[in-house]
């Protein structure tokens, strides 16, 4: 009967398992390597231009700028918004919150239409660098926010109240701000690192991008090596950015993930401190949120004979919700049941073990990181050269959901680990005396104590997979569209009154969805 | 807990129903099966053709459109690619270049419709191969805030002009119907004019964007004055109410290129028999007046179809005399050679 | 049979650099309870746990009854099969389950059908007074009651052994003193031996006829009360003899 206190102390085949399910998560990638780097033998020129396109290049270098841009603007907006947030009450605080985050779980390329839009109608012009900045702005400093507000939520009530005896709301927000700003610095990295590899906003706002740059050596060119060498070529860049950061920030993080909290703060109110929150947060939702959703509002009511285009643009996009919304379905949950799957089999084999913990958070920063499009690229040749009885596998619906659950893997894995932290060792231990399995345990006390933070995290997952369009467009089989990938198709080329209304219907959607299992979660928490 | 048991018990119920959807699709797959069509033409406009195609006929179709950004080449690049074991039935290009080069590439089985016997054989292949319907025009649009209607261009060449020195722009001349209209330049002025063309532009600080939809966007935003598109792209703006001109250009010169959709029969696709019904269906002339009202506003190659008002009919047209098989073998070495080293450098 | 109940000889663990127990040799008999005694960090937690298996030495052996149950290295005897029952610092009750289910659940290790399972939890509830609260988590009863449940899971399977560390922290006197009251009473009256892991010697005394006393990990005294009592050199107890004024 194998012991539960495997569970605390694994051995030396966890580290085997932790490794073999990472490598799985970077196994679709390996194809498209191996063709980038056996095709640098046949390149002969040492142009760079030629190894990578000179375009490409300057691309990478559009992409870079609007990275640390976005980056910086994610952690001066959103590490104060965090702290402010957790430390203090004041009126629509969690409605608030709630619309900072609502960008992280729609296509960025909503927002950078929203913003186009609104630019074309109203002015002034919206493009380039600084229109890429704008429109990824908005899921960035939720991703910021997010890590802020947690990081000072692991804060203890003594902590805070003997800030403020010390020095009374100053300290208070000085003192959460030094707490909160690795891991905030972090999530900073990551939301500029994913600006990388998103194509959506630089092909709407005309700045060429690395992301649209590998999309267009694939689908236009078919050029696998090509794509695999500038997919290489911006791994390089996301890994000179990502590994010292993982490294520095992993140890911490670990030992965050891993801490039982005692005590969290209670939200305070401050007259004074409170109303410059509510004054400085809500003017940042307003800037971030309702002005692109009001340019996504505008071609409608402006359009000529407008209640009939409205209408006309309802109905057609409803069609397409019909018509595609069974998949997108599919696709969102099958990337979660495989990431939350994957996550569970991986935090079990880490168990407490620290420094694998350490090994496992920064693998899933980095993982994280790297351009999707290579997994998708990887598994796309290697369907194109199997033979005929893979495809129910590799050129099906599985495809899809299967590199989206491995695109995720890392965020159901990092929620994982922080559920799994919030067990105690004594309760394994107590089931090793008393002669529980590990199955029965797992089966009896693990997973139902871990099921809200499985739901959540297979909830997050889904509603990041949605919003992933690029791995879609690869890999769907033909008439299995997702409706992010409708509006990505159509974007370009249908009348603006048919995007805004699907982009708002999108919209409409996720936050009724959100709502939804906010309410289920919190009716079966009480 | 029992909640809770239930809720995990409940996982692995939901297996099957996902493992069910996978494989079937979920949708469901019409009555007489169904067809599997990659489409080059806007997928806003493609899309009601197939639906009303589904519901008179029984047959699903299985419509794989392409981004704006790789326009025909993508789908083109991918039947390459699944050459030995096509997904695709029916091939509906926005262009019959794109047709020709897989005619060449052998990936094609001919096919003659009862539908195209009334079609003009100048748009379609002799051998069977494709056929060509529904035409869209290359058009200069303006805008018309910063360009007023006597200055307004008449010739592509008026864009080398230095009254549009860094305010004109086309779309990246090796995808979509651009790098048609970059191949017909090479045909009908020759190499070295068609060359000194685009030295030219690129000189005059011409902006290659990324496709005809962002011509139109930027031109229609003021961004810039003037700019090389597609005739339902410059109906979408002026259905947007938007501030832009039209002009067909050359006339009485080289003449305006006309651009016919066109279909093709993949070789060794999976569902021959629905291939050959869609094909038939879109080749109609229903279809035809169909694309020509909405908001594609695609000029009908067969005479007597009935067209609105607001489009001028083929024949009013000045044509750029071109074989259109003979583009494909320029198309192919411009996009491998002389245009994408252009494109490399101006981009 | 040379020694009945426990053994540790020369048992040391490490946990990387630090060194919890150095060369620790003491009986823990089955005729009389024993008492744990220390100062915090001593290293009377990592006994408890060693002698229930969940540890495993680093160097030295432990024996049950003279057979070895685990030596350098690796556990012999797993924690199940060595008739002790642990009631931890934390209690260590499972928060998704009900009373009852945690005490149902800590039977597993008997095989026993459902039924016959949950009669015996009901019993035992019975015996810890707790008997009411059976359908109720963990979370939503007194600290004293938790302490109960916890209790009632480790009488529950009829252990030889009752290992408790320091099972009375953070209960007010009055409660203290029941509690101390009924685990002697139920030991007494099942024959079950208990080691007590205490910084409090009155809770020691109470409870167990001799005591161990650590220090930084290694063992400092060790006898019955009245030897102890009598000349002790650990701190603790003779700041205890003070306070007792003996």
């Amino acid at each position: 009967m194998p012991s539960p206190l495997l569970l605390e102390r694994p051995g030396r085949w966890s580290q085997g398992a932790a490794a073999v399910l990472l490598l799985l998560v970077a196994l679709p990638a390996a194809p498209l390597l191996w063709s980038a780097l056996s095709s640098l033998g046949e390149l002969g020129s040492s142009d760079s231009g030629v190894f990578v396109g000179r375009a490409f290049a300057v691309a990478l270098l559009n992409s870079a700028v609007v990275a640390l841009l976005v980056a910086a603007l994610s952690l001066l907006l959103g590490l104060p918004a965090g702290v402010c947030l957790a430390l203090y009450n004041f009126p629509g605080r969690r409605v608030l919150f709630a619309l900072l985050v609502f960008p992280l779980l729609v296509p960025s390329f909503l927002w950078a239409i929203g913003w186009s839009s609104l630019s074309a109608h109203v002015g002034p012009a919206i493009s380039g660098v600084s229109g890429c900045v704008i429109a990824f702005t908005s899921p960035a400093v939720a991703l910021s926010l997010l890590a802020s507000y947690a990081a000072t939520q692991a804060l203890t009530a003594s902590q805070v109240d003997s800030a403020r005896i010390a020095g009374g709301e100053r300290t208070v927000i000085a003192q959460a701000c030094r707490h909160a700003a690795i891991p905030t610095l972090l999530a900073a990295s990551l939301a500029g690192v994913l600006t990388l590899q998103d194509p959506g906003p630089g092909q709407i706002l005309g700045l060429k991008t690395a992301a649209s740059e590998i999309l267009t050596s694939f689908s236009a060119l078919f050029d696998f090596a090509l794509a695999g060498r500038q997919c290489a070529a911006l791994t390089l860049l996301v890994l000179v950015i990502t590994v010292p950061l993982a490294c520095f920030s992993a140890p911490r993080i670990a030992h965050q993930i891993l801490a039982r909290q005692t005590g969290k703060p209670r939200p305070h109110t401050h007259r004074g401190v409170a109303s410059l929150a509510a004054l400085g947060i809500g003017l940042m939702v307003l800037i971030s949120v309702f002005l692109p959703l009001l340019g996504l509002t505008l071609p409608t009511l402006r359009a000529p004979e407008f209640l009939r285009a409205w209408q006309r643009a309802l109905e057609r996009a409803l069609e397409e919700v019909a018509r595609t919304g069974t998949d997108t379905l599919v696709y969102a949950a099958g990337a979660a049941v495989i990431s939350v799957t994957l996550s569970l089999l991986l935090v079990l084999s880490v168990g407490r073990d620290p420094r694998l913990r350490i090994a496992v958070v920064a693998a899933c920063f980095i993982l994280f990181s790297l351009p999707s499009a290579l997994s998708a690229l990887g598994i796309l040749q290697i369907a194109a050269e199997a033979p005929a009885w893979a495809d129910p596998l590799l050129r099906s619906p599985i495809a899809v959901c299967g590199a989206l659950g491995l695109r995720f893997f890392p965020v159901a894995t990092l929620l994982s680990l922080r559920a799994w932290g919030s067990t105690s060792s004594s309760w394994t231990m107590a089931a090793a005396v008393h002669g529980v399995s590990a199955g029965k345990y797992v089966w009896k006390v693990i997973l139902p104590v871990l099921l809200p933070s499985l739901v959540v995290s297979a909830l997050l997952v889904s509603l990041l997979a949605t919003a992933d369009v690029g791995t879609v467009l690869l890999l769907h089989p033909p008439g299995r569209s997702s409706l992010p990938l409708a509006i990505f198709t159509v974007m370009a080329n249908a009348r603006e009154s048919l995007v805004a209304t699907l982009c708002l219907l999108y919209a409409a959607i996720a936050v009724g969805l959100l709502i939804a299992a906010e309410t289920v979660l919190r009716r079966k928490a009480t | 807990m029992r909640t809770r048991g239930n809720l995990i018990a409940g996982v692995p119920a939901l297996l099957p129903a996902l493992l069910a959807c996978f494989l079937t699709g979920c949708s469901g797959s019409g009555r007489d099966g169904a067809v599997v069509v990659y489409t080059s033409v806007d997928d806003v406009f493609a899309r009601p053709i197939a639906r009303r195609f589904t519901e008179d006929t029984g047959i699903e179709v299985r419509l794989v459109p392409d981004t704006e950004e790789t326009k025909s080449t993508g789908l083109l690049n991918r039947l390459i690619a699944e050459k030995n074991r096509p997904v695709a039935d029916v091939f509906w290009s926005g262009d019959p270049v794109r047709a020709a080069v897989l005619k060449r590439k052998g990936i094609l089985a001919p096919h003659h419709p009862q539908q195209a016997k009334d079609l003009p054989k100048h748009f379609s292949d002799p051998d069977g191969y494709w056929t060509g319907f529904s035409a869209r025009a290359r058009v200069l649009i303006y805008n018309r805030t910063l360009v007023p209607q006597a200055e307004e261009p008449k010739s592509v060449m008026d864009l080398l002009d230095s009254r549009f020195q860094g305010k004109a722009c086309i779309a990246n001349p090796l995808f979509g119907t651009t790098s048609m209209h970059a191949a017909a330049l090479f045909a009908v002025l020759g190499e070295e004019k068609a060359r000194a063309f685009f030295e030219r532009f690129a000189a005059n600080e011409g902006k290659v964007l990324s496709s005809n939809g962002e011509v139109r966007r930027r031109v229609a935003a003021g961004e810039f004055a003037v700019g090389i598109t597609d005739t339902d792209d410059a109906n979408v703006a002026r259905l947007d109410g938007k501030p832009i001109g039209v002009v067909f250009p050359d006339v009485g010169g080289i003449g305006t290129l006309i651009i016919p959709n066109c279909v093709v029969m993949i070789a060794g696709g999976p569902n021959a028999d629905a291939a050959r019904h869609f094909i038939d269906y879109l080749l109609r002339p229903e279809t035809e007046k169909a694309l020509a009202e909405c908001d594609a506003a695609q000029i009908p190659v067969r005479r007597g179809v009935p067209t609105p008002t607001s489009m001028i009919p083929l024949e009013k047209l000045d044509p750029m005399e071109v074989d259109y098989d003979a583009l494909a073998p320029i198309l192919e070495e411009l996009s491998e050679g002389y245009l994408k080293k252009w494109v490399d450098r101006n981009r | 049979m040379t020694s009945d109940g426990f053994e540790l000889k020369s048992v040391t663990k490490k946990y990387g650099e630090t060194t919890a127990l150095d060369g620790v040799s003491f009986t823990a008999s089955r005729r009389e309870s024993t008492a744990i005694l220390g100062p915090s960090g001593c290293g009377k937690s990592t006994v408890l746990r060693l002698l229930a298996g969940l540890e495993v030495p680093t160097n030295g052996r432990i024996l049950l009854d003279d057979k070895v149950v685990s030596e350098t290295g690796r556990v012999v005897t797993p924690p199940h099969r060595r008739g002790v029952s642990l009631v931890f610092q934390d209690l260590a009750l499972w928060p998704n389950l009900s009373i009852l289910d945690n005490v149902v659940l800590g039977l597993s290790g008997l095989r026993l059908s459902k039924k016959e399972a949950e009669t015996r939890a009901r019993k035992t509830l019975t015996l810890c007074s707790i008997e009411s609260l059976a359908d109720r988590k963990p979370g939503g009863v007194s600290g004293g009651q938790e302490q109960r449940a916890a209790l009632a899971r480790a009488l529950a399977p009829e252990p030889a052994f009752l290992l408790l560390d320091e099972p009375f922290s953070g209960l007010d006197l009055v409660t203290k003193k029941k509690l101390l009251e009924d685990i002697a009473n139920l030991s007494s009256e099942r024959k079950i031996t208990t080691v007590l892991v205490t910084h409090d010697p009155q809770e020691a005394r109470t409870l167990c006829g001799r005591a161990i006393v650590l220090r930084d990990g290694r063992l400092e005294e060790l006898g019955s009360w009245s030897d102890l009592l009598e000349s002790p050199r650990s701190d603790i107890l003779r700041l205890f003899r003070e306070h007792l004024g003996t």
